[in-house]
């Protein structure tokens, strides 16, 4: 039923009564968890697109220089990609239940996150050898910002891949509990990658 | 029977965290009831600090010549009181408190989703509560940037706070935004996913889908306000220029270049103008729900109602630049929020007719939860009326950063929004202590209250009107400039903000005194129909309901409906179980005519 059908009901009728008693009560049939997956995400949407916005706006001043790409970005993102792909294996597998094969796309999942998170710091440290500082001109300090803050949501994906991990390794665990959030952190992940081809390609065209 | 068929449970029974000490069940407590009241606490305690600070002002701009402030700290002060009111006093009261202490309550869950989540939610605001404070004693003290924060100035020497009170400031406006997306999450997937049988979406109480529609606003709107937050924190530890342009200072030239304070105004704003709505639709809600109960009479058009709540929310999101006319912007793009900001009046003044549609021909019970809500309907309109005003670009231009614009706002956000704060804790009072409260303080309460309030704000418009600037320490020799009046109204305000500030006593002296020894609540002493009220406790207990979850059967207006006994219905009651009139036995009530 659309939200439009919703809003048109007339819930002080009686034919209307009849229909609303049969009602359970949730709005969506996938999990709360996945519910606030959904609700977080939105959240970051608006976070980031504002940061892109102003991005954008920011660079219609004069003074805007443009950023060199140390190749190692490209490899970090090659990174990420293996990273999000290893990740969906991982849910794949744990959605059929089969975690003893899940655990150890899981564990590459995260290596390749850890991976992409050394060569950020990397580029940084490059970038700053070269001699462009954060306060150099605004085009640098929305570089380090913008992956920096990226970095931040990685690791917060980690705390939870480290949990999913931890609870391979249980004897007593709960399945199902796992697989929904395998199945989260993925869509989590894939998210994170989207951001970063975004904030990839807009370094790349400016 | 149609009622017989109840549908299978899907909302799953929530395996409830069972407090094993003193600390986990009172403190670190993770029922909703608790966290609300919680917020409850440490919002007004900050409140009170907020309205210290507003007398700071008063008595300086009424009686310049005491000087019982300095000019900075003045100008901390607004800004201390600007973000403390708005932000962690009224956003946190609503959604932090009433959303806790509602939502489970009234759409039938035993607790929010995540309780884990909420408990942190809580305790991440106090910190941000406590670092906000933290910059009082700091060297240098608050901001005093103004609750809007500006740059450049913000961030240089000259304003207050300028060392570190603008740092603590913005983090703790981070902090508290990262503890609001955690409560946020639980508010708004609670209302989804965790109704009680028989409650669709359009069966909830309007004060929920204020507070739904709110929360959505809030985590959209939110992270604009962190985006600024963070690139102001970066432009004064680490020198970038996002905000700053080339600037001299001292005869100096800093190291800033570049840097666009408009796009702060921008961002800011962003978040500025749906916080207006973060504000204001939950308040909507609450007093629908209100009214309706004191009433006796079903909420005027309710589907109506929720249309305006979720169109008000919509179009809160293109209307931040009516407040930067005078920063300069194409004519065009005056027009265009000038239109959007007079379109947004639409919904609004549908909910004012129909609040007092609702009353019309009511059972009006003069109570003071009731008292409250009609001198909230008589502020908004008044506030709201203001708004059309400087919603125009040429009539906000000459009245903008005057007293009409304090009193505008402070009509419209600051005294409608407490009003509804003061009728709804009158009305589930009951409910959360098991007590009724005092009449005859809560009725000296109102009446200081209302008119207290009336007659600061009121006359400010007149000042405003006669070019009187908000924001100055002290008028100075401007007998040419300003009649005698106008200091003269200062004085009559300000002397009119202290009796009504201190009226509030009655206030806290009714809520700490009834709480212990008010007359016990009977159940349900308003006759209301919304879920809260049918719990088999009074204060509800942990896990709100008893061993079953209530199952909904009716909307929650359901009063003086032909044929009943009652004249109200709660929602839990099947129409074969309702008690029928005398002359109607043998019927049903709502039966389908043939």
């Amino acid at each position: 039923m659309s939200i439009f059908d919703t809003l048109a009901q007339k819930p002080w009728l009686p034919s209307q009564e009849k229909k609303d008693n049969l009602h359970t009560g949730k709005s969506f049939e996938f999990d709360s968890s996945r519910v606030a997956l959904i609700c977080f995400l939105g959240s970051i949407t608006a976070l980031f697109s504002l940061f892109f916005v102003a991005y954008v706006g920011r660079m219609a001043y004069g003074d805007w220089r443009i950023l060199p790409e140390p190749p190692l970005l490209w490899f970090n993102t090659a990174a990420l990609i293996l990273s999000s792909f290893l990740f969906q294996k991982a849910k794949n597998l744990s959605n059929r239940f089969i975690f003893q094969s899940a655990k150890y796309y899981l564990m590459a999942a995260g290596l390749f996150a850890l991976i992409f998170i050394a060569g950020q710091i990397k580029v940084w440290n490059l970038l700053t050898s070269y001699g462009y500082f954060v306060d150099s001109n605004a085009s640098f300090a929305f570089f380090y910002m913008l992956t920096g803050l990226h970095m931040v949501h990685m690791i917060g994906g980690l705390v939870v891949w480290t949990w999913s991990m931890t609870q391979m390794y249980k004897t007593d665990l709960s399945y199902t509990k796992l697989k929904s959030t395998i199945g989260s952190t993925a869509i989590y992940w894939h998210y994170l990658l989207v951001v970063w081809l975004i904030l990839f390609c807009l370094l790349i065209v400016t | 029977m149609s009622d017989a068929i109840i549908p299978e449970r899907e909302v799953e029974e929530q395996e409830l965290y069972h407090a094993k000490s003193w600390w986990t069940e009172k403190v670190f407590s993770q029922d909703a009831k608790i966290i609300g009241i919680q917020y409850f606490c440490t919002a007004t305690a900050i409140a009170l600090i907020g309205l210290v600070l507003s007398w700071f002002m008063r008595i300086q701009i009424g009686f310049p010549s005491l000087a019982i402030i300095s000019e900075g700290f003045y100008y901390q002060a607004i800004t201390m009181h600007g973000m403390i009111m708005v932000v962690y006093f009224l956003t946190a009261l609503f959604l932090g408190g009433f959303g806790n202490y509602l939502i489970p309550l009234m759409v039938g869950a035993r607790d929010m989703v995540f309780p884990y989540l909420n408990m942190i939610s809580y305790w991440t605001f106090l910190l941000a509560c406590l670092v906000l404070v933290a910059s009082f004693f700091t060297p240098g003290g608050p901001t005093g940037a103004g609750w809007t924060l500006y740059p450049p100035q913000a961030i240089l020497g000259g304003t207050p706070g300028q060392e570190s009170g603008i740092i603590l400031m913005l983090v703790s406006l981070s902090i508290f935004i990262v503890g609001f997306t955690m409560g946020g999450l639980n508010y708004i997937v609670t209302i989804l996913q965790a109704r009680t049988r028989g409650m669709t979406l359009m069966r909830m109480p309007l004060a929920i889908w204020g507070i739904f529609t709110a929360t959505v606003l809030a985590m959209f709107a939110f992270p604009a306000l962190l985006v600024s937050a963070i690139m102001m924190i970066l432009d004064k530890t680490l020198m970038t220029s996002f905000f700053m342009p080339a600037l001299v200072e001292m005869g100096e030239q800093l190291s800033y270049g570049g840097g666009s304070p408009i796009l702060f105004q921008h961002l800011f704003w962003f978040f500025g103008h749906p916080e207006v709505y973060i504000v204001a639709l939950p308040a909507f809600g609450i007093v629908s729900d209100v009214l309706s109960v004191h009433a006796r009479k079903n909420i005027f058009g309710y589907r109506m109602m929720v249309w305006a709540i979720v169109a008000i929310g919509a179009l809160s999101f293109i209307v931040w630049a009516h407040h930067m006319y005078v920063s300069g912007m194409h004519p065009y793009f005056g027009f265009f929020f000038a239109t959007t900001t007079l379109i947004i009046a639409v919904p609004t003044a549908i909910k004012v007719y129909n609040w007092v549609l609702t009353l019309w021909k009511g059972n009006i019970s003069l109570t003071v939860p009731m008292l409250f809500c009609i001198s909230f309907i008589i502020t908004f309109l008044n506030g709201g009326l203001t708004g059309l005003f400087l919603g125009n670009v040429i009539v906000d231009v000459p009245l903008s950063d005057t007293y009409f614009v304090v009193a505008h706002f402070h009509m419209v956000m600051g005294i409608a929004p407490v009003q509804v704060v003061f009728a709804a804790i009158y009305h589930w009072f009951p409910l959360m202590t098991g007590r009724m409260y005092n009449e005859t303080l809560g009725r000296l309460h109102f009446w200081f209250t209302f008119l207290g309030s009336y007659l600061i704000y009121f006359p400010m418009h007149y000042l405003g009107l006669i070019g009187v600037p908000r924001r100055y320490y002290e008028m100075g020799q401007t007998e040419a400039l300003y009649t005698q009046s106008a200091a003269d109204l200062n004085i009559f305000i300000t002397l009119t903000a202290l009796v009504t500030g201190f009226a509030q006593i009655f206030f806290f002296i009714n809520m700490f005194w009834s709480r212990k020894y008010g007359v016990p609540a009977e159940k349900n002493p308003w006759q209301a129909n919304s879920l809260e009220w049918r719990t088999p406790t009074m204060p509800p207990g942990h896990g709100n309901f008893g061993k079953e979850l209530p199952v909904v059967y009716r909307w929650p207006y359901d009063f003086n409906v032909p044929g009943a006994k009652d004249d109200f219905v709660p929602q839990d009651v099947p129409n074969s179980d309702v008690e029928l009139a005398e002359g109607f036995e043998g019927t049903e009530i709502k039966a389908e005519k043939t």
